[in-house]
């Protein structure tokens, strides 16, 4: 059985320096590329959107470039100038890579791009699945309905920004509020602060004493209804409910303090 | 030679015990058939099996008999009611029949017919059209499919059971069962009183092997097919009637077995030449032995199904036209051969 | 169903009860329709709720098209709302047969916008429970191919390996599935007393065990011609969709992120990498019980080698990843998982992209369908190891 050993295969020495593969790009397709840059030892190219499916040619079939592996296909929300797509191609016998981001045409209201299903045939569910999320189109592309993850009548592109989160609508998330002074003391707890117990202290508090209020508050009618009614059985009291009702609502807003245990522990 | 026990006076008596007591046999059969395969399946995959029911779980069986008797009976709105409808009866009824001339012991049949075997396998080749029925009926593609592919391996499975049996019937003599017995009891091989297993090897693992593919049973249950069809014809049957299928596929099992049994092993004699005593006791030790030689292939049919992936449908016809076939006839060929000569 | 079909030179003869059902020659042959089948997306033979839409001509697939979505949970937008140690919780769900590898994924990429240096017993307690969640993996779909076959016995056996590698597993990291042991810096506490001794033993046993398996099912004449040339993938198709893991290893494309791009130690440790030539199901069965030895292999490397020290480092209250972007890949037990991860220098990501490896092997899988039957269907999609939660997020 063939087995390949890490002893074995060093890094080939045809592998491309990220600096390297920028000026190759650059050289081959200069109206192309408009910036590169190298960070945490990956290059990302940025590349005018026209010219994608001509970039991505160029690294699949220059032998020194010989990307042959279609890795993945990421949208991400850019903020007012639209939304980029950030595609890595991998080179199986060189072993180097590249993110090639173009920002789709069309600002946020209408972004477009050019398939790279021509060059790859893995682009073909990526490009679907940044329009399922994001609204991009995808010139020249088999078929971008149905939709790839979403079902097939959902309204909106949920990875955009603008898309909000139901239950963050209802909620803030709870993460944001940093818990004053709860200095635990320093476990070996090496990720972020120990906050995050799900809703803080205070607003669980908050939650309680606004739920002890509308019980008082509904007790407190339902006393006065009884009162009301009781009086009027006993025999013609002036007072109809409605009247009677705002005192007693006053009343029991005011002496709230001894009904038992309802809610009570805020 | 002996005559059945059921040979009694009044008429309509006679008939009633045969009645019963193939309905017994049949029940009783696929109940501990069932079980057995509930046990040795579930020691085979390093568990136990059932062992609630009453005691190590012999109370399985009957406990689903009386769950699948008190379910809903749904049939399918799209589905030919009346076709779907008598399709398990067509698998069941032919199993019950076949009964009949079934011997499990010394005068233990219900009835001798000169053309036994014959009848036999005419019967039991009743139950494909139980499952094209089922199949059909279902209004449900997968179904479809797995009747379709149920019936092209049932009839392509047929021939080499009934050469495997023709290669028998040449050996004995006779197409009456008892009378394979008998004459399997006399049989010598060399001067060896052997039974017809042993130089019919052949025919014996023919058999074997076309029993499962009639059965249904893996390695050759491509018809059900677990994970492709859910459960092939049988996926829209509930309650009683989808219990009828699985009766019968048990069922199905003694009965092939037990021909088997009257065919290759020597049916309720330990062994040619060994005789048993007479009268009671000699009925009921030829019905164990016979039982005994039937749970045994029973058993084999199971560890079968514990070990062995399934069968692809074309690899199954293939096997069965290209393998199965001309070895059936080259060994009725020998056989014929041999008897004449020897 | 009781269209009539057209007819230029040839017969239709009537037939049928009830129904006018028409049967029609031309050119010699009966003219038959096709038959359009929906597998999914609740089937016993799809790992969960995998919807594949076949057209089928007799038993021949013509046509084949997977629709996926049944189970998008939408993670990589969850992911967007939770900080970096809520993260892992969030990322061991999607692929929860390798929960363990995603987690570290996630963990990398943050480690690595923030230039963190993890201890070094953390990276190889990492790699220990990488390659252990890659045996767990593995064990699985060992289990679950006989299983969709019809061979109904292996599955017990394999389970019970996983229960035990499960239960010592437990000890260390609290879960039997879902570990959530990493955190940003290193893990989360250090291994448990027994834990070492445990893993050692597990490693012995599971050797003798990988060999029963193989004598289970290998030498099987039945598994062979079910699998046997069955479902044969290209290499240079393979790296065009972007199929990775032991399904591209049977190929015979040895790429892999350990030696391409080692994290963690596998730089320091000996890593062998099972190749197959034929890229059938045969072969991708035979990669996955070879991997097996070669976690095996790994992990006795992790056992002498294990250095002591602490495995977490002090971390601010707050862990906020600095603005940048990053792609990090680890060799998940299904192939090359992927985060790129981009970050505006706040508490939760700006954009967090999950590249799972099932997804990019789905996509192939239409070309090893069409043209096959409808059982090879079952045998191809069994060994072309997925799940749905990785598929769909």
């Amino acid at each position: 059985m063939p087995t390949v050993r890490s002893s074995e295969t060093s890094p080939p020495a045809t592998r491309l320096a990220p600096e390297a593969i920028a000026a190759l790009l650059a050289e081959r397709l200069p109206e192309a590329v408009t910036a590169t840059t190298v960070a945490h030892g990956q290059l990302t190219v940025d590349v005018v959107p026209e010219h994608l499916p001509r970039a991505a040619a160029l690294c699949k079939r220059e032998k020194a470039l010989a990307m042959d592996f279609f890795d993945m296909m990421a949208g991400v929300d850019a903020g007012e100038d639209g939304f980029h797509v950030v595609t890595r191609l991998y080179s199986t016998r060189h072993r180097h890579a590249v993110l090639l981001r173009a920002l789709a045409e069309g600002g946020r209201e209408a972004p477009r791009l050019p398939s790279l299903t021509g060059v790859y045939r893995g682009a073909n569910w990526h490009e679907r699945e940044a329009y399922d999320m994001y609204g991009i189109v995808f010139d020249g592309h088999p078929g971008l309905e149905p939709r790839i993850l979403t079902v097939e009548n959902f309204e909106g592109w949920p990875l955009r920004k603008d898309f909000l989160l139901t239950t963050r609508e209802i909620k803030p998330w709870p993460g944001e509020k940093v818990p004053k002074a709860k200095e635990e003391p320093a476990k070996a707890d090496a990720g972020g602060e120990p906050a995050d117990e799900g809703p803080s202290e205070e607003e669980k508090a908050a939650a309680k004493k606004a739920k002890a209020e509308r019980a008082k508050q509904k007790a407190a009618e339902m006393r006065a209804k009884k009162r009301a009614q009781r009086e009027a059985e006993a025999g013609g009291a002036q007072g109809s409910p409605g009247e009677a009702a705002p005192e007693a609502g006053g009343e029991g807003r005011g002496g709230g303090g001894d009904e038992p245990g309802k809610g009570e522990g805020a | 030679m002996a005559t059945s026990v059921f040979a009694l006076e009044p008429l309509w008596l006679a008939l009633l015990l045969q009645a019963l007591a193939a309905l017994l046999l049949f029940l009783i059969g696929a109940v501990v058939v069932g079980y057995l395969e509930h046990k040795v399946l579930a020691h085979m995959q390093d568990r136990l099996g059932p062992m609630e029911a009453i005691w190590h779980g012999i109370g399985q069986l009957p406990a689903d008999g009386l769950k699948f008797l008190q379910k809903e009976d749904i049939i399918p709105t799209a589905a030919d009611r009346w076709v779907f409808a008598l399709a398990p009866a067509v698998a069941v009824v032919p199993g019950v029949v076949v009964i009949a001339v079934l011997p499990f012991g010394p005068g233990l049949w219900l009835t001798d017919l000169d053309a036994g075997i014959f009848f036999a396998l005419a019967a039991s080749g009743v139950t494909v059209l139980g499952t094209l029925m089922a199949g059909w009926s279902s209004a449900n593609k997968f179904s479809l499919m797995g009747g379709l592919r149920g019936a092209a391996q049932l009839i392509s499975y047929e021939l080499p059971l009934v050469l495997a049996a023709a290669a028998i019937v040449i050996q004995a003599g006779t197409l009456s069962l008892p009378g394979i017995v008998e004459a399997q009891h006399g049989f010598t091989l060399f001067g060896v009183p052997m039974i017809y297993g042993i130089p019919h090897i052949i025919g014996l693992g023919l058999f074997f092997v076309a029993a499962l593919a009639e059965l249904s049973r893996p390695p050759f249950d491509m018809p059900i097919a677990d994970s492709e069809l859910i459960a092939g014809h049988m996926t829209e049957y509930t309650g009683m009637r989808y219990a009828f299928f699985m009766l019968s596929e048990y069922a199905g099992m003694v009965i092939l077995s037990a021909l088997a049994t009257v065919l290759f092993l020597g049916g309720w004699y330990p062994w040619p030449g060994v005789g048993l005593p007479e009268g009671a006791a000699g009925m009921v030790l030829g019905f164990v032995i016979t039982f005994a030689k039937i749970l045994v292939l029973s058993a084999i049919m199971v560890w079968l199904r514990a070990t062995f992936p399934r069968m692809r449908e074309d690899q199954l016809q293939r096997l069965s036209w290209s393998v199965l076939i001309p070895l059936g006839l080259l060994n009725i060929v020998l056989v014929a051969t041999a008897k004449v000569w020897f | 169903m009781s269209e009539t079909l057209p007819h230029e030179g040839g017969v239709i003869l009537p037939g049928g009860p009830g129904e006018a059902m028409s049967v029609e020659i031309r050119d010699g042959g009966l003219v038959t329709q096709e038959m359009n089948l929906n597998i999914g997306p609740q089937h016993p033979a799809t790992h969960g709720v995998l919807r594949v839409v076949i057209d089928l001509d007799g038993e021949v697939i013509v046509r084949a098209r997977p629709v996926i979505g049944y189970m998008h949970r939408g993670f990589e937008k969850l992911a967007e709302a939770r900080d970096y140690r809520q993260i892992i919780a969030l990322v061991n769900r999607h692929d929860w047969l390798s929960a363990f590898c995603n987690e570290l994924g996630v963990a990398l990429a943050v480690e690595r916008l923030m230039e963190l240096e993890v201890p070094e017993r953390a990276q190889w307690i990492r790699v220990l429970m990488s390659e252990w969640n890659r045996i767990l993996n593995h064990l699985m779909f060992i289990g679950s191919f006989g299983l969709e076959l019809g061979a109904i016995t292996p599955v017990f056996f394999s389970f019970r390996e996983r229960e035990d590698i499960q239960s010592f597993l437990e000890s260390a990291t609290g879960g039997r599935l879902h570990f959530t042991y990493t955190r940003v810096g290193g893990l989360k506490e250090d291994l448990p007393a027994g834990f070492l001794d445990a893993s050692r033993q597990m490693a012995a046993t599971m050797r003798s065990r990988n060999d029963e398996y193989r004598q289970l099912l290998l030498g099987n004449e039945i598994f062979q011609a079910r699998t046997k040339g069955v479902g044969a993938l290209a290499p240079d198709v393979a790296v065009d969709y972007g199929v990775t893991g032991p399904t591209l290893h049977a190929t015979g494309v040895a790429e892999d992120v350990r030696l391409s791009e080692p994290y963690c130690v596998y730089d320091e440790l000996d890593v062998k990498v099972p190749v197959r030539t034929n890229g059938d199901s045969y072969d991708r069965f035979v990669v996955l019980l070879d991997r097996i030895d070669a976690s095996l292999d790994l992990i006795e490397q992790v056992h002498e080698g294990l250095p002591a020290g602490p495995v977490n480092r002090k971390m601010p209250k707050t862990v906020k990843a600095p603005e940048g972007a990053t792609y990090v890949r680890t060799e998940n037990p299904l192939g090359q998982g992927g985060y790129y991860l981009v970050s505006d220098g706040g508490k939760t990501p700006w954009r967090m992209r999950m590249r799972t490896p099932s997804f990019s092997n789905i996509q192939m899988v239409p070309e090893l369908l069409e043209g096959s039957l409808l059982s090879d269907m079952i045998a191809i999609l069994g060994s072309v190891y997925f799940v749905v939660g990785d598929v769909d997020r």
